[in-house]
């Protein structure tokens, strides 16, 4: 998408309510906690709202967007020393670009959702206690009645299975 | 908490699992947008459809702040009125309080908010007059007006009785114990529907939902100035209304940015996908708007605007143990239903009214032929038993017999909604949005008759006056009910924020400016002395006694002030027995550092500083004779800090 110093039919109000959710989420699956991902939300608009532009379509607008918060988000890494692992990056944008071109996301919740019931019910138990209750690896461990490293071992599997279970729906969209 | 391996199924899990939805930033990025254009000065030519007619058509132009047609693109998605991102995004950045010497030297503690009266009050002396001469002179006319006023009948069963129509006089005005007398011209159905619509505000009395239903219905009455709810456009939730006015905010901070004009923006268009990021990319911090209050100050702010008093140790400590995300909202929603609310703001509102005393007998006119009759005499103190009762039971105050309250208020009527939000705005903030006094300074037919703005007065008008037309629209379409106003401003993201200092900023110090507006930034919370009022509260609550204080605060008297001072308050104020903060922390029998914790909430919403703490108890070290003697040195001296005596 290109940029125009055309300001017709520019509405910063309808951009920011189509597409925050998006960003937001965007920005969190690259791993921003919650507090950042609306700093950089933020900064992502301010930074297209310096210079408006034609907002062509939906998808087109989004995929802009992301890329603005991309390097705002691996430019503050950099600035912090940190090490961003480029592969990571440019697989979670590769998903956004696949599933997130109309609904700011919507439709990759719900094939996680999806995927999430497709889990066995030991492993849903325990994602479920991880995040919905936000219960530590020693209470889930204690919940199951494994050791905590059996804990972590069930979770991470679980989560690889989701991955897989997203990447194969990913694959059939393509 | 994450593993750190595989962020995407993370955020994904804690979306779906967690609740964690994607927040609702508009207000604030639009806020950020204003300021930093404030801020760097851009000039017209950079922003040229903003500057031209505000911020665009969708939310700057629209006639009404509460109109919600439709779920927005970004609701759509799933996110509720209450936007978790105010959650989110608060930030906890403690104040640089001053920190209350111990033992510090004698003064007087009630110095600040009695000055303050003694200063407000210095233009309004010989205001009052004897409320029960002119008290019985009302009746007495009121019987003859009811002679002649043929078609109106009250029955000894307290019926009134309208052109066929039955309606309770207390359905009418129980509440504010007057008798009305409605005139021939009004219809039975509109009397009806006032009525019911006083039903309606007497059943959820506690509730706070906005009155889309009633106003479908019919109950939400519209009277014979056509003024109130029209029944068929949705009503926005106080949330919604709060974030509108974040949003006008953010338009008064663009229409104040009239620095040269910035260097170019570095990003513009996005780089290519391979190209990494570089230097050339924004290196400034993201914005930040003002600091949020910490939760401590927070919640100080809350109950001392809110219900005129600072929370006990016990209600804060339940705040700070709430887990709730939206435990702001929470607090402010409960305090603004409480009734202790809805007395406190009768106490305000009372103020206001009885400047010139009691009401003459012309100001009871709601018609040539009638008259609305005060059952008893009128007094401050029963008015503002009589507004607390409105607010408490969300009572419209275009109610008949609210005429006198609203002549008093703006004499010709025209404005009397945008002069309502304006103090409303006074309360929370600190200062008026627009003008002055019951002269909000608007064009008369921006609220008169309900009547939205046209294209060439709404061109004319200052930002501010903007939004105090639009809250003022917003008010009296929703019925004039007080307590859904204060709700809305009081949850915007602006009264969150850290306040200023009008005595350390000169630009506001100077006063008004030029155009007659308000020097404070508009959406500032004014750092302020506790009122009277708030300080009698204070003090009733910290000495937590039944009897309270003998004496009602009237700030246009300053001789009425003195019992929050005489010698019987302050033995009371610091008393080791009974019920008392001090005594409370003296009998407690915890460690020195949980009793000088207790003091320090109980007179400062907030624990003490390492540093406060380790003075405190070097203090206590060296008074081990008489502990509870120390004990009081130190409660003493919080009181007289500035941090007690201020709303900030």
């Amino acid at each position: 998408m290109k940029g125009s110093p055309s300001t017709v039919g520019f509405d910063p109000v309808r951009l920011i309510e189509s597409h925050q959710a998006g960003v937001w989420r965007y920005l969190r699956a690259l791993g921003c906690d919650p507090s950042s991902a609306d700093d950089f939300t933020q900064e992502t608009f301010l930074t297209v709202l310096q210079k408006p532009f034609d907002d062509y379509n939906h998808a087109a607008t989004a995929s802009y967007l992301r890329r603005v918060a991309h390097n705002l988000f691996i430019s503050q890494k950099r600035r912090e020393g940190k090490v961003v692992a480029a592969a990571d990056v440019e697989e979670v944008a590769s998903f956004f670009e696949s599933w997130a071109t109309n609904d700011n996301g919507e439709e990759l919740l719900e094939a996680l959702k999806d995927c999430f019931g497709r889990l066995k019910e030991r492993a849903q138990l325990a994602l479920n206690l991880r995040f919905h209750e936000r219960k530590s690896r020693a209470e889930i461990a204690a919940a199951l009645e494994i050791t905590e490293h059996g804990a972590k071992n069930l979770m991470q599997r679980a989560k690889k299975q989701l991955r897989d279970c997203i990447e194969s729906k990913t694959n059939e969209r393509s | 908490m994450n593993d750190p391996e595989d962020t995407l199924v993370d955020s994904l899990l804690e979306e779906a699992l967690g609740g964690r939805r994607p927040p609702n930033l508009r207000a604030r990025i639009l806020q950020a947008w204003a300021m930093r254009s404030f801020d760097s000065g851009h000039s017209a030519d950079t922003r040229p459809q903003r500057v031209a007619a505000g911020l665009p058509p969708s939310v700057f132009e629209a006639p009404e702040i509460s109109i919600e047609t439709g779920p927005s693109p970004a609701r759509g998605s799933g996110q509720g009125a209450h936007g978790n991102g105010r959650e989110s995004t608060r930030r906890s950045k403690d104040r640089d309080d001053v920190t209350p010497p111990v033992a510090a030297a004698a003064m007087l503690p009630l110095a600040g908010p009695v000055a303050a009266s003694l200063a407000s009050s210095a233009g309004e002396a010989g205001a009052g007059t004897a409320a029960a001469s002119s008290a019985t002179g009302v009746a007495t006319t009121g019987a003859g007006a009811t002679a002649t006023t043929g078609a109106t009948f009250l029955s000894a069963k307290g019926l009134l009785l309208l052109g066929g129509a039955l309606v309770t006089a207390a359905g009418v005005a129980g509440v504010t114990g007057y008798v009305t007398h409605l005139p021939p011209a009004k219809s039975a159905g509109e009397v009806v529907r006032s009525g019911g619509e006083q039903e309606a505000g007497g059943s959820r009395s506690r509730g706070l939902a906005p009155r889309a239903a009633a106003g479908a219905s019919g109950g939400a009455g519209t009277g014979s100035s056509g003024l109130g709810t029209s029944g068929a456009r949705p009503v926005a939730t106080p949330r919604q209304t709060a974030e509108r006015i974040d949003e006008a905010i953010a338009e008064e901070a663009i229409a104040e940015a009239d620095e040269p004009a910035p260097e170019k923006p570095s990003v513009d268009e996005p780089p290519a996908a391979d190209e990494p990021a570089s230097e050339e990319q924004p290196t400034e911090k993201p914005f930040r708007p003002p600091p949020k209050l910490n939760d401590y100050a927070f919640v100080r702010r809350a109950y001392l605007t809110l219900v005129g008093r600072p929370p006990t140790p016990e209600e804060i400590t339940a705040f700070a143990r709430s887990e709730e995300d939206n435990r702001r909202d929470t607090l402010i929603t409960q305090l603004v239903a409480s009734p202790e609310s809805a007395e406190y703001f009768g106490l305000l509102w009372a103020d206001r009214l009885w400047r010139e005393g009691p009401p003459a007998t012309e100001e009871l006119r709601v018609s040539p032929k009638t008259l609305v009759i005060p059952r008893t005499p009128v007094t401050r103190g029963t008015l503002a038993k009589d507004i607390a009762g409105w607010i408490e039971k969300d009572i419209s105050l275009k109610d008949a017999t609210a005429t006198w309250y609203r002549r008093r208020f703006n004499p010709d009527e025209t404005e009397f909604a945008a002069a309502v939000v304006n103090e409303v705005w006074l309360d929370l903030f600190g200062s008026r949005i627009a003008g002055e006094f019951a002269d909000p300074t608007l064009p008369t037919t921006v609220t008169e008759n309900g009547e939205e703005l046209t294209d060439a007065e709404r061109e004319s008008l200052t930002p501010r006056q903007r939004l105090l037309a639009r809250l003022a629209h917003k008010f009296e379409r929703e019925g004039c009910r007080l307590r859904p106003l204060i709700l809305a401003i009081a949850l915007t993201n602006s009264f969150e924020r850290q306040g200023i200092d009008p005595a350390s900023d000169v630009a506001v110090a100077s006063g008004d400016t030029a155009d007659g507006e308000s020097a404070v930034p508009l959406g500032h919370f004014v750092e302020r002395p506790l009122s009277p009022h708030q300080f009698r509260r204070t003090i009733e609550r910290l000495i937590a006694s039944k009897e309270g204080l003998h004496g009602y605060v009237q700030p246009n008297d300053p001789a009425s002030l003195k019992f929050l001072m005489d010698e019987e308050t302050l033995e009371r104020l610091t008393r080791f027995g009974g019920a008392g903060a001090l005594a409370q922390a003296v009998q407690s029998g915890g460690s020195l550092p949980s009793r000088v914790e207790r003091l320090y909430l109980a007179a400062l919403s907030r624990k003490p500083s390492k540093e406060e703490l380790a003075d405190a108890q070097r203090f206590l070290a060296s008074h081990q004779e008489d502990t509870a003697g120390a004990l009081k040195e130190l409660w003493w001296s919080l009181l007289m800090s500035p941090e007690f005596l201020e709303v900030r």
